[in-house]
């Protein structure tokens, strides 16, 4: 969950700014990958793939969601998305992770 | 779009540079507020600089008037080599299209040539809403 400090606003168009968002999903993602291990296991971002559905308006708390979908000893496979409680997708994530050692 | 006098750019640190010969580049101090994993930097901090120099990048070809109403679509992330305790730097160049334009921005701390990411973004243009 992202709540919004004004230094995550962009001034003017008063969206949020994609770094947040990324940083969100991307954190989402490997949030997933640990549920899914049931363990913490170092691992590092391969490719992450963001559709922006939607534009966010600042001032309002985001949240994400991602699941792993499917890992192997190398790689964990990612989707995900950003959305408002009750209100339909801002974005859209797919990701994939490296492990880059073990737990 | 995001712009380097955003709040954002200001919360990172992320500046204008200029390398010797001229070209424009963004500039990601290394702190304590871009570390991931131990010793690495957050993929989402990269990620955020990389954005920024899309932004910048369409920015600087479009006209203000215009700006406001170009939005990205998609953003597609490589990540190809860890990124260290270390500045990163990052460019961007556009292929700007009628409707759509592609931009395509890399990520470095040594050198150019050995970039730590890469993005590439599209962007939906103004003129494009206006014919429809």
């Amino acid at each position: 969950m992202a709540p919004c400090v004004p230094e995550m606003r962009t001034p003017g168009e008063m969206t949020l700014a994609d770094g947040v968002l990324i940083t969100l999903l991307d954190m989402a993602g490997t949030l997933a990958v640990w549920t899914r291990l049931g363990q913490f296991r170092p691992h590092a971002t391969l490719d992450l793939r963001v559709d922006h559905i939607e534009a966010i308006r600042a001032g309002v708390e985001i949240k994400a969601y991602a699941e792993c979908y499917h890992l192997n000893d190398q790689v964990a496979y990612v989707r995900g998305h950003a959305y408002i409680d009750g209100n339909a997708t801002l974005a859209a994530l797919s990701a994939t992770y490296a492990f880059t050692g073990h737990a | 779009m995001s712009g380097l006098d955003s709040s954002y750019a200001r919360l990172m640190g992320i500046r204008m540079c200029a390398d010797a010969e001229g070209r424009e580049q963004l500039l990601l101090p290394f702190g304590p507020h871009v570390v991931g994993r131990p010793g690495f930097l957050h993929g989402g901090a990269i990620a955020g600089l990389l954005s920024l120099a899309c932004d910048h990048a369409i920015a600087r070809g479009t006209s203000p008037a215009h700006a406001e109403a170009v939005h990205c679509v998609t953003s597609t992330f490589q990540f190809m080599r860890a990124g260290a305790e270390k500045d990163v730097r990052a460019a961007g160049r556009v292929q700007f299209g009628r409707l759509i334009s592609t931009v395509q921005a890399v990520a470095w701390q040594e050198m150019e040539s050995k970039p730590i990411a890469i993005v590439t973004r599209k962007y939906r243009m103004e003129s494009a809403r206006r014919e429809r």
